[in-house]
Order: structure tokens, then sequence, then C-alpha cells
């Protein structure tokens, strides 16, 4: 993963590797990361170039029970990706249910856990990730997303 | 029913990469370890004997044992002479009393350091100063006099410390601190360098 996380945003390849580590962040249910990389993705490739994994990032939302967030995002992703409108209704039926396993855990433990991992935070705008992709790899960005769920 | 920050909220994400949400950190990582060796060379005076004028020198050798621990040697050499104060009392000694002084003269301690605190300044633009702050402690050889002039001896004593670092440069900076062995307490003025 450390060397799809090193590609250029010059080589071929690297929308492919964003998207394998979207996978894997979402996969391992390390939050603040999958979400800059979906933000990053969502923002820095062309809706006609996205593939169904940005459809995770909807799913995740709906982890979170970030509804407010959700509502918009879908909305807006059915005018984007007509294709995926089967998907996107599900989404929605899921979010106005409960069931178990519904809510994700976050693993990624606290701020001291973070410290002692040599990982240190500094508070920035939400415009760092910006249009232009050569601007700041996702690898550097953590987005931190309440998790709203009882 | 939809309410009003949510139509709101509706209205201006009509274009998904514009949605933003969450808290966005920027994430360094291992940007904030200590070095894997550091070299610090600093003047001390001595700040809890009123008799004596205690001018020294400590050199601080720290190796990275862990991302915030380091430990290393600390070599402290003393020199010594009356105070005011001291020379007064020393009169004493003409009217049979017997007055002394004991001095410190040199010590050799191992020393290990936590790294407790980062603060980064931006200074204009022109340049960043890194500040840590590194308490520590450690154990090693005194040799003292009894004193001024008097036969020297050799003693076990503990060390502490407190350093506040000012990184200027990726590899160099200066230090202001305070650390105390069994011949004393003394503040501390220097500089250091990141060697790795």
């Amino acid at each position: 993963m450390q060397k799809l996380a090193a590609l250029s945003s010059q080589d071929s390849n690297y929308r492919l590797s964003i998207e394998e580590l979207m996978k894997f962040h979402y996969a391992r249910a390390e939050w603040s990361k999958f979400f800059a990389y979906a933000q990053y993705y969502r923002k820095n490739f062309s809706p006609d170039s996205q593939s169904r994994v940005a459809l995770l990032e909807p799913l995740a939302l709906l982890r979170h029970c970030q509804y407010e967030i959700l509502m918009p995002l879908v909305s807006s992703m059915r005018k984007k990706h007509p294709r995926w409108s089967q998907e996107l209704d599900q989404v929605m039926a899921l979010a106005n249910t409960r069931f178990d396993g519904k809510a994700t855990s976050s693993p990624e433990g606290g701020a001291l856990k973070l410290h002692a991992e040599g990982r240190t935070l500094w508070k920035t705008d939400a415009d760092i990730i910006d249009r232009k992709r050569d601007k700041i790899h996702p690898r550097h960005i953590s987005i931190k997303v309440a998790n709203k769920c009882d | 029913m939809i309410s009003l920050g949510f139509a709101l909220l509706l209205i201006a994400a009509d274009d998904p990469a514009e949605l933003d949400y969450g808290e966005v950190f920027f994430e360094e990582t291992r940007g904030r370890e200590l070095p894997k060796f550091n070299l610090g060379v600093a003047y001390a005076a001595g700040v809890s004997n009123s008799f004596l004028d205690l001018h020294s020198v400590v050199a601080n050798g720290q190796v990275r044992v862990w991302r915030y621990i380091s430990t290393g040697v600390l070599g402290h050499f003393v020199h010594s002479t009356y105070s005011e104060a001291g020379q007064e009392v020393n009169t004493l000694n003409n009217s049979g009393y017997i007055v002394r002084y004991p001095t410190p003269r040199w010590g050799v301690f191992s020393h290990s350091q936590i790294d407790l605190m980062l603060g980064r300044w931006n200074i204009l633009n022109l340049t960043t100063i890194q500040v840590d702050l590194l308490v520590g402690g450690g154990v090693g050889l005194l040799q003292k006099r009894n004193d001024l002039n008097g036969p020297s001896h050799s003693e076990v004593s503990y060390l502490w410390s407190a350093e506040q670092r000012f990184q200027v440069h990726d590899l160099a900076g200066f230090s202001l601190g305070g650390f105390g062995h069994a011949g004393g307490v003394f503040l501390e003025a220097g500089l250091f360098a990141n060697l790795f």
C-alpha cells in the first residue's frame, strides 16, 4: 500500500491507486484516512472516470449515521451518475432502517494513540483538498467524521 | 420535514464535488520524533551555592531509542571560585573557625530524556522555529572536593534535567534549561546539533 500511496499524480495508474487505497482503508475501518481519499477522489476525478468505488463514500456516511451529509451527497450523485440509481436507492432505504451492524466501530483510537504512533495532526481548511490533484496527496490528510449512531 | 439548514445544504451542494464535511487535518507522520543523534554543549552557572561562583561546561550526547525517548551521556566540568559572600565568610578561618565549601569538580552521568511537547512557529514565512520540552534524569559519578583546595573524592549521584530546545534549522538550534545533581543546581544556555 505504501507503493500505491507513493505513485505520482502523473502516473497512468494514479486513479486506480486512489481507488485501491479507498477500498483498503474502508475494509480496515480507518475512517479518517478513508474520508480523505473519498473526498479527494470525488473532487479530483471527473464523474465519467469514476468507478463504483465512489459508492463507498455514501456507504461510509451511512455507517456513521451522518444523514445530513448523506442526503445531499446521494441527491447530487443521482444526477451525476444515473447508472447508480439502484445502488443509491438501496443506500437511502438503509438510511431509514435500523439493523445490527449498521453502525461502524471506530478502531482508530484516540489522540494519545495517534501520538504514540508518531502521527501529528495539524488542523487545516477543508479546501486543502482542491480540484488540483497534484496540490496534495490524500495520504497527508485525515478527515474526522463523527459517528452519530446510537 | 426538511429543516432550513438541511435545505440550504441541498442547494449549496448541488455539485457533489463541492461538498465538504468533517474536520480536516494535515497529517504529519513521524515528523516530530527526536533526532537519531543529538549533541549539545552549554554554559551552566550554579545557582544553589551562595558562597561559590560555579562556572561550568556541560556536554550532552543523546541517541534516540524510541520516537520520543533518548538516552546517552552527560558530562559536566565545573570551575569554582569564591563569591563575595564566600570570601567574607572565609575570613572566619583567621579566627579559628574552620570553613569549608564542598564543590563539584566534574561528573559523568547516564542521561535519558523524554520529549513532552512540541510547538511550531512560522516567523513571517521566513523560517520555522520548533520548540521541544525535554525532561530527563539519570545517575552517574560525581567527583567533589571537600573544599576549594581540598582533597577530592568520588561519589554516586543522581541527575535531573529540564531543557527547552529551540530548533531554528533542520540540524541545529539553541537550548535553555536547568539540571541538578548532588553537587548543586545549574542553569544552562547552549547550542545543539542533530547529527542524523
